[in-house]
C-alpha cells in the first residue's frame, strides 16, 4: 500500500494508494501527483515574485496572457466572489501581507510586492478574456489563490491517481477521498474540534469526493495569541487567523471552523473559506444553493449543517 | 429556502466551472507531458531508423515509426522538429542521411545545427504541431512552404517564403517546465528581430539567448536544440510559431 509525503504549498502532502489497480505504475503515477502541486505552487504562489501570479501584479492596466493554471484558478475565483458578494475574494492578497503572512514557507524569506495597493480593490477589478485567456488587473493588486490553488492540485492529483480507484490525499487539511478505503468501506474523515485539540467534532463518510475545513485554529500570524485570548493591544478582539473578511477588512470571527464536502477539492476549500465568512446562517444558504454539504461550528460551539451529510465513525 | 432563478444559475456554474476547471489544467498539462514524451521516443526513434526518413517527410500520413503502427499526430509533428537532431550529425557532409547511419545512436551535442533539410520539417505537419503548443491556439503552420528535402540550397537564403503582414507580434509557447512569450518584429515581409518578452519558465532564459537572433537570420521559428534546454527552446520555437501564425 504505497504512501508517500512531501512538502509543497506550506504543507505536508501525503498520498495513499489503497490497492485496486495494479501495483504497475503507481510509482509514476504518484511521480505526476505530486507534480501537480509542485507545479501549481509555482505558478499560483504569492511567496515567490517570479511566480506567474506574481508577475501579473506588476502589470496592472495590460491584458496578460495567462497559463490554464493560472487562468482557471483565477476564473473561479472571480467566480465565487460575485456568487457570495465578495465575502470570498482573491484580491486580498496584499492585506494578507500586511497581516505578516508573507514568509516563504521554504525558506523563511519576506515577500512583498512592489505595489502600493488601495484597500478598496475587489473582485471587480480584475477581467478575464476568455478568447485570448488573458488577465488583466484593472488597478495595482495582488491576487491570493491560497483558497483555490491547493484544492485545485488535489483535483488534478486524484485524477492522475483515478486508475487506482482507491486512494487518500492530504493535502494539509484538504483531503480527497478516492473509492473505499482498505478495508473496503468509504473513507471515515474526522473534523478536529475546534476547541479540543485531541478531540473530533464529527466524523463524516465519504467516497470519490473532498473534504476541507476552515479553522481558526489555523495559520495563526505571527504575533496572535491563542484563540481563547486573542486581544489586539488596542482591545479590539482579533483572532489573528488567516482568514480576512474581504468586505471589511477584519478577521472574520463568526465561525471557529467550516467544513465542506464536494464533488472536488477547489470547491470544497473555496467554499469553506467563503462560508468561514459569511458566517452560520448565510453560509449554510449558499451550500443548499449550490447543492454541496457542510458543516459549521461557531465560536459558541453551536452546529449549523446541511442535510446531506454521511455521519458514520 | 427560497431562491430566484438567476441565483440558482449562477450557483450552478460555480459547480461546474470548479469542474471544468479541473479538466482544463489536467488537460493542458495532459498534452505537455504527452508531447514531451512523444519527443523523447520520436527523437529516439528518428536515431534509431535513419533509412525510412525522406519517406516521412514526403508523406507525414505514413506511419514513420515501424514498430508503432498509429503514431499519434503529435509525436508526427515532434518527430518532424526533431529533425535537426540528426541532421547535425551529418553536419558538414554531402550525405547526411549516409552519415547518420553510419554513427551510432548518441546523445545530441550541445548545440545543433540544423542542415537544408531540418528547415522544412515542420512544414509537413503543421497542425499536430500546434496541438502539441499545449493550451494555447496555435493555429497557423510553420511559415515556409514544404521544399524538396533533398535541396542543397541555404536556409539562411529561403527566398520562397511568403512575405509576413508588417508589425510586431507575440505569441506562446509551452513546454512542461514553464512557458515563453516571443515577440516578433515583421518589416517589409520579413522577420526582422525576435526576442523573449517574457520568461516564465523554471530557468532562466539565459540558458537559450543565442536563439533570438537565429530566427531572423533563418527566417524561420526553426531554432536550434539546446543541450540541457531542449524544453525552454521548444517552447521558444512554439511561441515563435504562435507569434508568425498572426502575422498571416
Amino acid at each position: 500500500m504505497p504512501v508517500r509525503t512531501e512538502v509543497a504549498m506550506g504543507t505536508l502532502v501525503t498520498i495513499q494508494v489503497a490497492g485496486g489497480g495494479s501495483e504497475a505504475g503507481v510509482d509514476g503515477a504518484l511521480e505526476r501527483a505530486f507534480g501537480w502541486f509542485h507545479e501549481i505552487e509555482a505558478r499560483c504562489t504569492r511567496f515567490d515574485q517570479r511566480s506567474e501570479l506574481m508577475q501579473l501584479t506588476g502589470r496592472a492596466g495590460v491584458p496578460v496572457p495567462a497559463s490554464a493554471i493560472l487562468y482557471e484558478a483565477v476564473r473561479f475565483a472571480l467566480m465565487l466572489a460575485e456568487e457570495t458578494g465578495g465575502a470570498f475574494d482573491p484580491t486580498v492578497g496584499h492585506r494578507m501581507e500586511a497581516r505578516g503572512f508573507n514568509r516563504e514557507h521554504r525558506t523563511g524569506e519576506i515577500v512583498r510586492s512592489r505595489i502600493a495597493q488601495e484597500d478598496d480593490v475587489s473582485h471587480r477589478d480584475v477581467r478575464l478574456d476568455p478568447d485570448r485567456r488573458t488577465i488583466t488587473l484593472l488597478r495595482p493588486l495582488t491576487l491570493d489563490l491560497g483558497a483555490v490553488a491547493k484544492g485545485l492540485a488535489v483535483d488534478a492529483a486524484a485524477r492522475e491517481l483515478e486508475p487506482f480507484k482507491d486512494f487518500a490525499i492530504d493535502a494539509g487539511g484538504d483531503l480527497y477521498l478516492g473509492g473505499s478505503n482498505p478495508r473496503g468501506e468509504a473513507w471515515c474523515v474526522g473534523i478536529r474540534h475546534p476547541r479540543r485539540d485531541d478531540e473530533l467534532i464529527a466524523s463524516l463518510r465519504v467516497s470519490n469526493q473532498a473534504v476541507c475545513t476552515s479553522g481558526d485554529y489555523e495559520r495563526r500570524t505571527p504575533s496572535a495569541g491563542q484563540y481563547d485570548h486573542g486581544q489586539n493591544d488596542d482591545g479590539r478582539n482579533d483572532a489573528g487567523h488567516h482568514i480576512l473578511d474581504p468586505r471589511t477588512g477584519a478577521t472574520a470571527q463568526a465561525v471557529a471552523s467550516a467544513t465542506v464536502v464536494a464533488s472536488g477539492a477547489m470547491l470544497a476549500d473555496a467554499l469553506a473559506t467563503a462560508v468561514f465568512v459569511l458566517g452560520p446562517e448565510d453560509g449554510i444558504e449558499l451550500l443548499n444553493r449550490l447543492g454541496v454539504d457542510g458543516l459549521i461550528v461557531t465560536p459558541e460551539l453551536e452546529r449549523y449543517e446541511t442535510g446531506g451529510l454521511c455521519h458514520g465513525s | 429556502m427560497a431562491q430566484s432563478g438567476s441565483n440558482k444559475k449562477v450557483a450552478n456554474g460555480l459547480v461546474a466551472v470548479s469542474c471544468g476547471a479541473v479538466l482544463a489544467v489536467y488537460t493542458a498539462g495532459y498534452v505537455r507531458t504527452r508531447a514531451a514524451v512523444d519527443q523523447f521516443e520520436a527523437q529516439a526513434a528518428e536515431r534509431r531508423a535513419a533509412d525510412p526518413l525522406p519517406q516521412r517527410i514526403e508523406s507525414p500520413g505514413t506511419s514513420f515509426r515501424p514498430r508503432a503502427p498509429e503514431p499519434p499526430a503529435a509525436a508526427l509533428a515532434i518527430a518532424a522538429k526533431a529533425l535537426p537532431n540528426r541532421a547535425e550529425n551529418a553536419a558538414g557532409t554531402s550525405d547526411p542521411i549516409a552519415s547518420t547511419e553510419s554513427e551510432p545512436p548518441r546523445e545530441p551535442t550541445p548545440v545543433l545545427t540544423p542542415s537544408p533539410i531540418a528547415i522544412e520539417a515542420p512544414a509537413p505537419a503543421p497542425a499536430p504541431m500546434a496541438s502539441v503548443a499545449a493550451a494555447t491556439a496555435v493555429q497557423a503552420p510553420a511559415p515556409l512552404p514544404p521544399a524538396d528535402h533533398k535541396s542543397e540550397a541555404s536556409v539562411a537564403a529561403a527566398p520562397a517564403a511568403p512575405a509576413w503582414k508588417d508589425g510586431t507580434y507575440y505569441g506562446w509557447g509551452t513546454s512542461r517546465h514553464g512557458d515563453i512569450q516571443a515577440e516578433v518584429v515583421i518589416e517589409r515581409g520579413r522577420i526582422a528581430a525576435a526576442t523573449i518578452a517574457q520568461c516564465r519558465t523554471r530557468y532562466p532564459c539565459s540558458v537559450i539567448e543565442q536563439l533570438p537572433p537565429e530566427v531572423a537570420q533563418r527566417q524561420s521559428p526553426d531554432v536550434d536544440y539546446v543541450s540541457r534546454a531542449t524544453q525552454s527552446a521548444n517552447a521558444f520555437y512554439f511561441a515563435v510559431v504562435d507569434a508568425l501564425s498572426k502575422a498571416k
